[in-house]
Formats: structure tokens, C-alpha cells, sequence
């Protein structure tokens, strides 16, 4: 009996070629199109320090302070000059190592410059230096205002350490020699002699979206085990009060019913992966652990969609719109959409992101591409597989002892 | 009126996906807006460093430098381990991680030399960690000069005032402001928002008004409808009047959700009405878009993937997740050929809008185009319409 429901269920999915076709083309197409929308993300202003546009207002300075601040612009800036379709202000030289391009103004020019976005902020040079921009949403902003206030800073800082060496000679402290200022020159281009290492982390910041956008696939039949559950119930279609009469216990049918939807999906979740290859989104050399990772979420995601099945008794609508709406929103909240957001949930409800299968699998995928020990992955291949058990029993205590008063 | 309120029964057996997708929405956008609502608007939001160090040599110097640190950043306590240190420059806990190694006060002091040796991993946010690095940068540069100052090597009984004297130097501000401080970060959070309904509106419209659509266009139902002598224009007029009323009212919930949690009072700026402008635009364009292929689809199995797929794929490659500018020139060109794509462009312009000489010509144009699409799909749909009652005589 369990080898014919299986052979029927599995020839009914073959052979309905629109939902088959769907099936298939659905990971296939959001794989394709989300490799098409990301690609770009590797040179985004996010993770690549482009020079930061500013005008500068020199306006009452004292005539010293304008010469000082015209050798601290020489040395981070480049100048430029305003573009003439009101884009952000141009280059006239390489920027090169530039840290800033900047264009001298009068207060009232600088101020429509920052209006037109042409500069990302406006500087006063005078006893303070002040540093006016737009507070505006977007993912470099902020990250300009830390870098700029950071080149200031060192601008006054240079003020007051050659003020306090001046006060140091005055006081006797000091007695430079003949070389003295040509010293001080130098030291203050010295360098820091800081090693940065980069062991691949940044670029696996970057597929945290691809890791995301698996885990959303790998839950995704939920969906598709949420209408094999009313196939299982007599009241909720046709099929299943038929096969109710049949003298065969409700667990075997279940498993029957299910089979054909686990292969098919972990057939589906393995040419992803590789097609995902094939589009040259590198996931790590670690494929048979990936594999592992991406079955059992596939696992997990089927027997997700049966406990919903077996748990709500409402209508399918509500169903339907769970199978589609609950992976996505668990999608969204593992950053599939912007990774900010991942955060965002990690650091308000940090819980969600512990129990959230997408999450899960992605942050194995994750641990995978940047660790070289294989704790983390462990631990999230047990939570996940608990989680797992949980859908499982809950799936049991969802279709076990049904009675129906009415079919 | 017959059609028109058939439709609305039909959509009674939607009820269950509306509420969903709503409620999600709802949720989502709760906790997304109230996330990043600015405290206080006056203030420049400027993304601050946070450094985690560890401390392996410990003598003056290098404790001096962490205390420097720790005024200029905020110090982040971890556990050093690979996946510790991972886990939190990934999650943005921390920023740039410093090693200071035995021997750094010793470098940091040796005649012979003027760096010492460090050891630093940032994080993908390049210019955290170029803050980050200049913050050390600083700190040696300055730590060289007194060096220098001092003929090449600074006396043991000077080091403890030397070292608050660079601490005393390094400890100069600058002074921000934020730039017309209004309401400009809550227009471009607002602008984001309207950008994110598109979504909700593109899924909600084509899987409900799909399902409704295909219902409604069922064989027997149609037969029905015109044999009770409705003609088969008054039957079209009544479906299009019914789905344009449906969406309008879910447009106005979203709007209307989205401005209580930003606050009403937002409306009194010129740009949040040119967005609402736009966003209505571009829901009349969805529509027509959605009512196309649906009745080109008329599947009612596929439509849930179809649904699924076609919001997704508008939204990922017209910059409503991601911003547009990281998105590829073919692959918005290609997006182009929907009206997404227009009202995000059209969004982005608004919220970017000089004060003091707008020019909204940009709006236009991409409303323009949004109106035009509408009008294409909604021929197409016709003829499409046609062909199929004349096949079907």
C-alpha cells in the first residue's frame, strides 16, 4: 500500500506539468534574478570608500588658519569642481589615495551645493570647524559623515599638538635642535605600521544574501507539504475521504503521501545550489557539508508546512497564504531582502533569529565559507534539527486521532 | 453592477490572503520604521566607530592607546576567539578589531624606529574601518612627534606627562549640524516605506485580483453572467470598476498606516505629497499590469508561484530592496519595461529634491510613463479580452 501511494502521489506530481513546471521554474527564476539584481553589490559605496565630496567655507578665517587649512587639504583632498547636469562634484586629478574632494566656496554658494546633493557636506573653516550635512536615509551617508569628521578631527588635533610642543619649547621642556621642524614634519607623515588581514569575511558579508536566499528556498515547500496534508484529511478534499476508507493506518499514508515531495524538493535544493555555481556565486569549497545543511532545511521546511497543515483545520486560503507568506517574512527577517534588517532583528528580538530556520541555514552556509573550525556549524545543524523534531511531532499531534463529523 | 458585485463576493474566498499579507506588512513595517525613527532630527546621524582590542604587551604605552580608544570609539569586550571575533564583525557589533602584540610600548619608544607593529581585521564597512585606522594612525603620528620633539627618544620621566599630553592633544572636536534638519531623514524613511508598499501592492494585487480574476472568468460563470442578458462591456466595465475600487482601498490603508507611524504631520511637506502622487500612479499601473497577465495566464494553480515570482522579481531588480544604484544598467533596463522601477527612480529623485529650486520635470516624466504603461497594458488586456470572446463564439 505505501509503495502504491508513493508510486500515485509521485506520478501525480510529474504529471501535473503546470504545478511541476512552476515548481521548478520558481527557484530557478528568483535564483536567477536575484544573482542579476546582487551582482553589483561587490562594488557598492557599502563596502568600497569612494572620496567624499565637500565645499569649503573659509568665509572670516584668520589668514593663518586658511593657509593651514589649504596644507591639510593638499595632503587628504583633491580639488574639484561642480558638475554641470547638478551631479556630485567632479575630479580634476586622479583622486588616487584622496580621501576627500573638495571645492572652495562663499557660504551661500556652498549651501545650494549641499540642497543640490552636488556635495555631500559643507565645512567652516574659523576657530572651530564646523562640518554641516543632510541627514539622509541611505546606506553611505553616515558612514561619509564618520569619515569626514574623522579627517577634521585630525586637522584641530595637528593644532593642538604643535600648540602644546610650542608651549613645551617656551617653557624649556624642549630644546630643538637644527633639524627640529623637518623632524616634526616627518613624524607627522610617519606611517602606523598596522597590518589589516582580510581572511575572506568581507566578500561572505556580501553573500549573507545568497546564504539568505537559500535558506528562504530550502524552506520554501512548505508551500507545497501544506496542500499534501489535505490530501491526508478526509475533510479537506475528495481524495482523502476516499483513501479513508482504505484499512491503512494514518502515519504510513502520511510518509506515502510525503516521500515523493521530500526527493523531489531535495532534487530541487541540489541543482540550485549548483546552479547557483553556474551563475559563479561562489559558496565555499565545502560542498558536501553545504549539501547536508541545505537537505536538512529542505527537511525542515516539508515538515513546517505539514504542522501548519495538520495544526490549522481552517480554510486552505489561510493555509495557502501561510505556505508562501511564512517563508518570505522569515526570509526578510534573515536579511534576504537587506541585511540590515538581520541585525536589526538580532539585536531587538534576538530570540526570532535563534529560531528562525532561513537564519539557520544561513548562518551555517555562513559559518561554513568563513570558519575553518566546524562548531558553529554543528551547533546550528542541532538546532535545526531540533526544530525539525518539533515540526514532526507537532505534524503528529496535528493528524493523529481525527474525527470527522460531517465529510 | 451585477459583475461588480459578484467580483466582490468571488473575493470574499481571498479574505484569508489579504489578511495575511497585510498583517505581515503590518509587522514588518511597525518594527522596521520604528527602528530607525531619529531620536532627535536636529542632530547629524554619523555612523561612530567600535573597536575591539586586545591587549597583549600591556605596559603604559599601550594602555594609554586603549584608554585613547576608548574615548574616541566605542570599546566592544569579546571573547578572542575566530568565530567570537567573526560573528561580531559580521553582525556589526564590532567594527575593527585591534591586536597591540608584546613589545608595542617598546617599539612605540625605540629611537630606531617611529611605528610599532599592529595587527587589525575590519569588517565590510570599508569606511568604519578606514575611521578606525586613522584613529591608530593619530595616535602614532602624534606619539612620533613628541618623539622627535624630544631628540628621538622621549626621557622615562617624561613618558607619563608625555602620554597625557597626546591624550589632551588627540581630544579635539568638531562640531556638526544637520543641514535644513526638518523632516529630511523622515522624508527619505518615508520615501523607503513607499518604496517597500510597492511589494505588498504588486503581491497583494496580482495573487487576490488574480484568483478573484480567474474565478470570475470561469467558463460556467461567464456563460451565466451573459446569458442573464449583462453584455459582455457592461461585464468588463463592472470587473475593471471593482478591482480599481479593491485596489484603491488597499493603496489607502497602506498609506494611511505608514503616516500614522511616521506622523501625519509630514503631509504639510510638498514632497510627501508628490510621493503619495506617485504611489498612486504606479498602483493604477500595477493594476493594469496585473490584470494583463493574469488574463493572459488564467491558470489558477500557477498563479500562487506566478504571484510569487512576478512581486519578487519587479521589486529585486527595480530598487525596492536593493538600492538601484547597486543594481546592474542591463538589468534595469530590462526592469524599465515596468512601472516599478519609474516610481522608484521617481521616489528617489523626490526625497533627494533640492529645497530651495526644485524641479520636479523627473516626476513627471516617470509618472508620464507609468500612465502610459497603464494605458498599453489595459488595451492589451482589452484585446486580449476580445480575442478570447470571439475565439470562445
Amino acid at each position: 500500500m505505501f509503495r502504491h501511494i508513493t508510486k500515485y502521489k509521485t506520478l501525480a506530481l510529474v504529471k501535473d506539468h503546470s504545478s511541476l513546471f512552476w515548481t521548478l521554474f520558481f527557484p530557478l527564476v528568483l535564483v536567477t534574478v536575484f544573482h542579476l539584481a546582487m551582482s553589483g553589490m561587490f562594488s557598492s559605496d557599502t563596502y568600497r570608500f569612494d572620496p567624499v565630496t565637500v565645499a569649503v567655507v573659509t568665509g572670516d578665517a584668520k589668514q593663518e588658519e586658511i593657509k593651514a587649512f589649504d596644507t591639510f587639504l593638499d595632503y587628504v583632498g583633491v580639488p574639484g569642481t561642480p558638475d554641470e547636469n547638478d551631479g556630485p562634484l567632479k575630479v580634476d586629478t586622479d583622486p588616487q589615495n584622496a580621501y576627500i574632494i573638495y571645492i572652495k566656496a562663499e557660504p551661500e554658494e556652498a549651501r545650494v551645493l549641499l540642497d543640490k546633493n552636488q556635495v555631500y557636506a559643507f565645512v567652516e573653516v574659523g576657530e572651530t570647524v564646523t562640518m554641516t550635512a543632510k541627514n539622509i536615509l541611505n546606506s553611505s551617508n553616515s558612514l561619509n559623515g564618520s569619515v569626514l569628521r574623522s579627517l577634521l578631527e585630525r586637522y584641530t588635533q595637528i593644532k593642538n599638538t604643535m600648540n602644546s610642543i610650542e608651549n613645551l619649547v617656551t617653557s624649556g621642556a624642549i630644546r630643538p635642535g637644527r633639524d627640529f621642524e623637518e623632524r616634526i614634519r616627518k613624524a607627522f607623515e610617519s606611517d602606523t605600521g598596522l597590518h589589516e588581514e582580510d581572511q575572506g569575511t568581507k566578500k561572505g558579508d556580501v553573500l549573507i544574501y545568497f546564504f539568505a536566499l537559500l535558506g528562504y528556498l530550502s524552506i520554501f515547500p512548505m508551500a507545497g507539504s501544506i496542500s499534501s496534508v489535505a490530501e491526508l484529511e478526509a475533510n479537506q478534499s475528495s481524495r482523502a475521504a476516499r483513501s479513508w476508507l482504505a484499512p491503512y493506518p494514518m502515519w504510513k499514508r502520511f510518509f506515502a503521501e510525503i516521500t515523493p515531495n521530500v526527493v523531489l524538493y531535495s532534487i530541487l535544493i541540489v541543482i540550485i545550489y549548483y546552479y547557483l555555481g553556474v551563475l559563479g556565486v561562489d559558496l565555499g569549497p565545502r560542498t558536501g557539508y553545504i549539501l547536508v545543511l541545505l537537505l536538512l532545511g529542505t527537511l525542515t521546511g516539508i515538515f513546517m508546512g505539514t504542522a501548519v497543515g495538520s495544526l490549522f483545520k481552517g480554510s486552505t486560503g489561510i493555509k495557502t497564504a501561510l505556505g508562501i507568506g511564512l517563508p518570505l517574512v522569515l526570509g526578510f527577517f534573515s536579511g534576504m531582502m537587506a541585511s540590515e534588517i538581520r541585525k536589526l532583528v538580532k539585536n531587538s528580538i534576538p530570540f526570532l533569529q535563534k529560531i528562525n530556520p532561513v537564519s539557520l541555514v544561513a548562518e551555517g552556509l555562513y559559518s561554513l565559507y568563513n570558519y575553518s573550525t566546524l562548531d558553529r556549524y554543528f551547533d546550528i545543524v542541532i538546532r535545526l534539527s531540533i526544530f525539525l523534531v518539533i515540526a514532526i511531532v507537532l505534524t503528529i499531534i496535528g493528524l493523529r486521532r481525527s474525527n470527522y463529523e460531517s465529510i | 453592477m451585477r459583475a461588480f458585485k459578484l467580483y466582490f463576493k468571488v473575493m470574499r474566498g481571498s479574505l484569508a490572503t489579504i489578511l495575511t499579507y497585510i498583517g505581515i506588512f503590518v509587522v514588518i513595517a511597525n518594527f522596521v520604521i520604528n527602528a530607525q525613527l531619529p531620536s532627535k532630527e536636529a542632530d547629524l546621524k554619523i555612523a561612530e566607530p567600535k573597536i575591539t582590542v586586545f591587549d597583549a604587551d600591556e605596559s603604559p604605552v599601550s594602555k594609554a592607546f586603549t584608554a585613547y580608544l576608548t574615548e574616541h570609539a566605542e570599546i566592544v569586550e569579546l571573547e578572542d576567539t575566530e568565530i567570537a571575533i567573526n560573528d561580531a564583525l559580521f553582525d556589526g557589533e564590532t567594527y575593527y578589531v585591534i591586536r597591540i602584540p608584546q613589545d608595542f610600548g617598546k617599539q612605540m619608544l625605540d629611537p630606531e624606529r617611529n611605528d610599532a607593529e599592529l595587527n587589525a581585521q575590519g569588517s565590510i564597512y570599508v569606511h568604519l574601518s578606514i575611521v578606525s585606522a586613522q584613529l591608530v594612525e593619530r595616535y602614532n603620528q602624534t606619539f612620533q612627534v613628541y618623539k622627535q620633539a624630544f631628540g628621538g627618544s622621549i626621557p622615562a620621566e617624561q613618558l607619563e606627562n608625555t602620554l597625557d599630553l597626546i591624550r589632551t592633544d588627540l581630544q579635539a572636536e568638531v562640531s556638526t549640524r544637520a543641514f535644513l534638519s526638518g523632516e529630511t531623514y523622515k522624508i527619505t524613511l518615508l520615501g523607503t516605506s513607499f518604496n517597500n508598499t510597492f511589494y505588498i501592492l504588486i503581491a497583494l494585487l496580482t495573487s487576490v485580483i488574480g484568483s478573484t480574476l480567474i474565478a470570475m472568468e470561469n467558463q460556467s460563470v461567464k456563460n451565466r453572467d451573459l446569458v442573464s442578458g449583462i453584455p459582455e462591456r457592461q461585464r468588463t466595465f463592472g470587473i475593471f470598476l471593482a478591482t480599481l475600487l479593491f485596489s484603491v482601498v488597499l493603496w489607502v490603508f497602506l498609506i494611511v498606516f505608514m503616516y500614522t507611524q511616521l506622523g501625519f504631520d509630514l503631509l504639510t511637506d510638498t514632497r510627501s505629497l508628490w510621493l503619495i502622487g506617485v504611489s498612486f500612479v504606479h498602483m493604477v499601473a500595477v493594476l493594469a499590469v496585473a490584470n494583463f497577465f493574469i488574463t493572459l495566464m488564467r491558470n489558477k494553480g500557477a498563479l500562487n508561484f506566478f504571484s510569487t515570482v512576478f512581486s519578487l522579481a519587479v521589486s529585486f531588480t527595480s530598487g525596492v530592496f536593493v538600492p538601484l544604484e547597486l543594481i546592474q544598467a542591463p538589468v534595469q533596463k530590462v526592469a524599465s519595461f515596468m512601472p516599478t522601477v519609474w516610481a522608484v527612480k521617481a521616489n528617489n529623485a523626490i526625497v533627494h529634491m533640492p529645497e530651495q529650486a526644485p524641479d520636479y520635470s523627473f516626476v513627471w516624466q516617470a509618472m508620464g510613463i507609468m500612465t502610459l504603461m497603464t494605458v498599453a497594458f489595459l488595451c492589451l488586456t482589452l484585446v486580449l479580452r476580445k480575442s478570447r470572446q470571439r475565439s470562445f463564439a
